[in-house]
């Protein structure tokens, strides 16, 4: 068969009669707005961003100047945010990276256990009423629940009061500080909430009978969970780990909010210092690129994975 | 199989092996982890809500209980609680205002481009589905910082402030009803529509009475979850807010907690809260109330067979 | 950044880019190229009064698009248009926009105005310069007055983002204000800028952990804020100027507008240095607030913001007010500074803005700001040697006793350091400097 034959093959959907007779534009049409949207204040957006990276700044306020001509464009600012990124930056990359890490892997496994608690050792009424308790810290501000926290934490908060009170530290510890566990578990706190739901949907739809029959078979409770329930939630487990690690690459609020110290300093907080101060526009373009480019990967294997899942 | 994992007798007599073995023991331990969580997620938003009410100036140590951060007067700062302070008056406002036009315009937006985006084949889809779940994934400072940029230096005419807030949080928001309701329609069979069209709809008409309905459960979720997402919104808003007018009460939180933290902040962040649990409930109710119609014929539709 | 920024502005680009800001209202590349074209022209000689530049002044280094303020070469400023005509009645029912520092005016003292003149106000508020800075820039926001400190007027009149002030509207200056800010060395005749509040900026900290005696008899107080004795209990502020200048004075060096790399690089590393010693954390309240409620034993503070710190000791009484420390250099060789109200260009209400500054010359409103503000105005009704001992509007003095250090007076302008305007080419090495610091590298 020949190649174009092929492609007209793959592309043929069973013939309805609904379709048949509906203009080609019909449906499209519907997605028309949405598109207009996206394009004009999604896509363009970025283009402005890499039009202030490759521009220039005012010589007065050191403002940046974007250049929206490609052939305009300077590399100047981005050669030397990019020496920054390769050299200086590279203990806060390395920092991001970490916590992102390790926030992620308490994530999972905090949200999986809680998640197959869920799916398979409640029922009824205690199911309803433990779903709800998962589903609130959806809707509770982010802000609230940091603050709260952060309100815990301080060096007369009730988090020292009762860790003094049984001896476990001799004094209260400043955890507010720039403390990397604080962080992390800040991170922790924030995006596990997120997780708990989407492994209880997938726990939930395992179905009971093959788990029955691996434990009729002989298999112990933790045979059947490593050789039967964990591989079946593979793609849940991986789409959690993109949904939870990609906006931590980004997060800065969380630092700033329970670490008042450098030493701490994520990759997000590089971009909201560049924002903040004069003269830094396209540094902080440059570093918008950064992070993207860098993110991007993961984020197109989420969108192909997901999409293939939606599909079959 | 068996043998080869049977403890030796002695051991076997133990009660903790046989407790170990006893396929129906209660999974206490997995119970008490997944409690633990529970309580080490909520507790401390339920420390910050009960702060709201402290008699003290202090938000970490508990003086007494007292309104005053509500609607009182503290004396520490007279014009400071929640609903005197008229800076706060202004952010509530300006907070629900930006949630409810960013819900009313992000959900149908949303609806309708799950709608053509589930129908609609070929290489431009995936483009818009491509850049649909892009806005998704990214980390919100990215997205803010761009809005701003777009903003200042090229859409000038749009000037920082609600409209500019909107339109971002928009675009950071359309993606949920997108996801939510597409999910819906891979469940949802065509021949219903196409029944409804062979009875003699015309294609809009098949969408607007026979899809929509079907859809309800999902818009309506999205709904809820797009003004819970915009109300505590700050970081998009934050970049784009112009003067104090346009700063909703997540960004004061956020300023507050930087500046002078008080039990005002704890009621604040309450009556966001409360105003998420008020729009979900009224979400519901409405559904509720939307397919009663739906489900009373379908009852009637059953007593009608069987008699 | 390396090298002068004018290196790649030739004619044809400057055209291009006046062509591409445009918007209605064009942001300040349009003035800003219309300054540089008169900058190139003349550099590092006095400009005539011409339309070209912005100011006059005698340090204008090359390449500097303004003339820069110095308390020994002070500058005079051009009226890029003219103030508003005087006897203009005042608009009615406006809202007064202020855009301010956070927690840095009394309401009771907007109010009390706003009743007289039949407005309503709205305060909106930044945490730092930059911040303010960035909002400024774009012009989209009418503010009515703007508080700005004088490091950042020379940007603004060159961008021609605040007007020149009518005097006319203005006569308690005159008769409330300390002589010296009719005419201030950065603002000669007073044509943009009032005086708003002084500082010095000094240590404040815990007189029931460090004792006043210890504090003073160290050789170089400074080196307390490096003391491993007491990590995790140190602040200092989150803005470039105040933290560089703080690492620069610890090592003697006075000039704090230095554009020397040599210097400022000791500065970051010194202040790196401070983040694992002592776990310094960074913040802008941490003086008003934290001190006072135990947050930090030690840190860096403005003198207004101790003093105001009163407010939030847990004991509000004696005992609790007796915690509070401040040490300044005994020669008041330091870090001294004022505040400044403005009214940016675009304001809608200027009228209604010159009545306010007038308002917040006089004597019994400016007082009564000091006293919840507790940043003190140069009036000449505020005796220094007697503000420790004068009751304010709450009862107490206006500074307490043991805070005395934090009393301003004339001559210590002449002996301080004061933080003013920098080249943007140095601005851009202070703020690297801060960049490197704030990512933790040395």
């Amino acid at each position: 068969m020949s190649a174009r034959a092929k492609r007209r093959k793959g592309r043929t959907r069973p013939a309805k009669r609904s379709d048949s007779w509906l203009p080609r534009w019909y449906w499209p049409a519907f997605a028309l707005p949405g598109v207009v949207w996206m394009l004009g204040l999604f896509l363009l957006p970025f283009y402005v961003v890499v039009s202030i990276a490759f521009g220039t700044v005012d010589p007065l306020f050191r403002s940046p100047l974007p250049v929206f001509q490609p052939w305009f464009w300077t590399g100047r600012y981005m050669a030397e945010e990019w020496d920054l990124l390769t050299g200086d930056f590279r203990a806060v990359e390395l920092r991001t990276l970490i916590y992102v890490m390790v926030a992620s892997a308490i994530c999972l496994v905090i949200a999986y256990t809680v998640a197959y608690f869920a799916a398979r050792c409640t029922s009824g009424r205690l199911r309803v009423a433990f779903l709800v308790m998962l589903a609130a810290p959806l809707l509770i501000s982010y802000l609230m629940r940091m603050l709260a926290w952060v309100e815990l934490l301080q060096p007369d908060g009730y988090v020292n009061r009762i860790l003094t009170s049984v001896h476990l530290i001799p004094r209260p510890i400043h955890w507010l500080s720039g403390m990397s566990i604080t962080v992390v578990m800040g991170l922790v706190y924030g995006y596990v909430p997120y997780l708990t739901l989407l492994f209880y949907g997938f726990l939930d739809r395992i179905d009971r009978r093959v788990l029955e029959a691996s434990r009729d078979l002989g298999a112990s409770r933790v045979q059947t969970f490593v050789r039967v329930t964990l591989p079946l939630s593979k793609p849940a487990i991986l789409a959690g780990i993109v949904i939870t690690s990609l906006p931590m690459f980004g997060d800065y609020y969380t630092n700033n909010l329970l670490s008042g110290s450098p030493r701490t300093t994520m990759f997000g907080n590089l971009l909201d210092n560049a924002m903040g101060s004069t003269g830094q526009g396209p540094e902080a373009a440059t570093l918008v690129l950064f992070l993207l480019l860098v993110l991007l990967v993961p984020m197109i294997y989420y969108m192909r994975s997901s999409s293939r899942l939606a599909a079959g | 199989m068996t043998t080869a994992e049977a403890p030796p007798a002695t051991l076997r007599r133990l009660p903790i092996i046989g407790w170990w073995r006893d396929p129906w023991r209660k999974p206490r331990l997995l119970a008490a982890l997944a409690w633990t969580y529970v309580a080490w997620t909520l507790l401390p938003v339920a420390m910050a809500i009960g702060m709201s009410f402290n008699s003290g100036r202090s938000n970490a140590v508990w003086q007494g209980f007292s309104f005053q951060w509500w609607w009182g007067h503290p004396a520490f700062d007279p014009q400071g609680s929640l609903f005197v302070d008229p800076e706060l008056h202004a952010a509530i406002f300006q907070s629900l205002r930006l949630s409810i036009l960013a819900t009313a315009v992000a959900v149908p937006l949303g609806v309708c481009f799950a709608i053509g985006l589930d129908r609609w084949h070929g290489r431009p889809a995936a483009g818009a589905n491509l850049l649909m779940m892009l806005s998704f994934i990214l980390p919100e400072i990215i997205g803010g910082v761009a809005m701003f940029m777009v903003f200042t230096f090229l859409l000038k005419f749009i000037h920082l402030g609600t409209v500019a807030q909107l339109l971002g949080l928009i675009t950071f928001e359309i993606s949920y009803p997108v996801i939510i309701v597409r999910a819906r329609l891979l469940s949802i069979d065509k021949d219903v529509e196409d029944a409804a069209m062979d009875l003699g709809a015309s294609p809009t008409q098949a969408v607007r009475r026979v899809l929509l309905p079907l859809l309800y459960p999902a818009i309506f979720a999205s709904a809820a979850l797009v003004f819970a997402g915009t109300i505590d919104d700050f970081i998009t808003v934050r970049y784009l807010s112009g003067s104090a007018s346009s700063e909703p009460l997540a960004v004061k939180i956020y300023n507050f907690s930087r500046g002078t933290p008080t039990p005002a902040m704890n009621a604040a962040t309450t009556f966001m809260l409360l105003s998420t649990l008020v729009v979900v409930a009224v979400a519901l109710t409405g559904y509720l109330r939307v397919t009663k119609g739906q489900r009373q014929e379908a009852n009637e539709a059953i007593g009608g067979a069987l008699f | 950044m390396t090298g002068s920024a004018f290196d790649e502005w030739s004619l044809e680009q400057l055209t291009r880019r006046v062509f591409l800001a445009r918007g209605a209202k064009a942001a300040a590349a349009v003035p800003a190229a219309a300054a540089l074209l008169a900058a190139c022209q003349k550099p590092g000689q006095v400009p005539t009064t011409s339309t070209g530049g912005p100011g006059q002044g005698d340090y204008w280094p090359e390449g500097s698009p303004y003339p820069l303020a110095r308390q020994d070469s002070p500058v005079t400023w051009d009226l890029w248009r003219d103030p508003i005509d005087s006897n203009l009645p005042v608009e009615k029912g406006a809202t007064l926009k202020i855009f301010n520092w956070n927690a840095y005016l009394f309401k009771k003292v907007v109010e009390e105005f706003c009743a007289k003149y039949d407005c309503k106000y709205e305060i909106t508020t930044y945490n730092g310069e930059d911040e303010a800075l960035a909002k400024m820039r774009t012009g989209q926001l009418e503010f009515d007055v703007y508080f700005p400190s004088p490091d950042n007027l020379g940007k603004l009149v060159t961008a021609q983002l605040i007007q020149p002030l009518n005097h006319d509207y203005i006569p308690h200056l005159v008769s409330d204000v300390w002589p010296a800010f009719q005419n201030p060395w950065y603002d000669q005749e007073w044509r943009y800028t009032v005086p708003y509040v002084m500082y010095t900026t000094g240590i404040a900290y815990r007189r029931d952990f460090i004792s006043d005696e210890q504090i003073q008899g160290m050789s170089n107080p400074y080196d307390i804020l490096w003391d491993p004795k007491y990590k995790g209990d140190i602040g200092i502020y989150d803005s470039y100027r105040e933290a560089i200048a703080l690492a620069l004075l610890r090592k003697g060096i006075t000039d704090l507008n230095t554009g020397d790399q040599g210097a400022l690089d000791q500065a970051q590393s010194d202040l790196v240095e401070m983040i694992d010693a002592v776990d310094v954390r960074l913040d802008t309240n941490g003086a008003y607030l934290g001190i006072p409620t135990g947050k930090f034993k030690l840190h860096q503070a403005w003198s207004g913001d101790i003093a105001a710190g009163w407010w939030y000791t847990p004991e509000q009484n004696m005992e609790g007010w007796k915690t509070l420390g401040y040490w300044y250099p005994d020669d008041r060789v330091g870090a001294v500074g004022n505040d400044n109200i403005v009214i940016p260009a675009n304001a809608e209400h200027p009228v209604l803005a010159h009545k306010f500054i007038d308002w917040m010359m006089t004597e019994t409103h400016s007082m009564l700001n000091f006293s919840w503000v507790g940043y003190q105005p140069p009036q000449n009704a505020a005796d220094p040697k007697t503000l420790t001992t004068t009751d304010s509007f709450y009862d107490m003095p206006y500074v307490l006793p043991w805070l005395s250090r934090a009393v301003i007076e004339e001559k210590d302008f002449e002996t301080g350091s004061f933080e003013a305007e920098l080249t943007p080419e140095v601005d851009a090495i202070w703020h690297n400097a801060w960049q490197g610091f704030k990512a933790g590298v040395s």
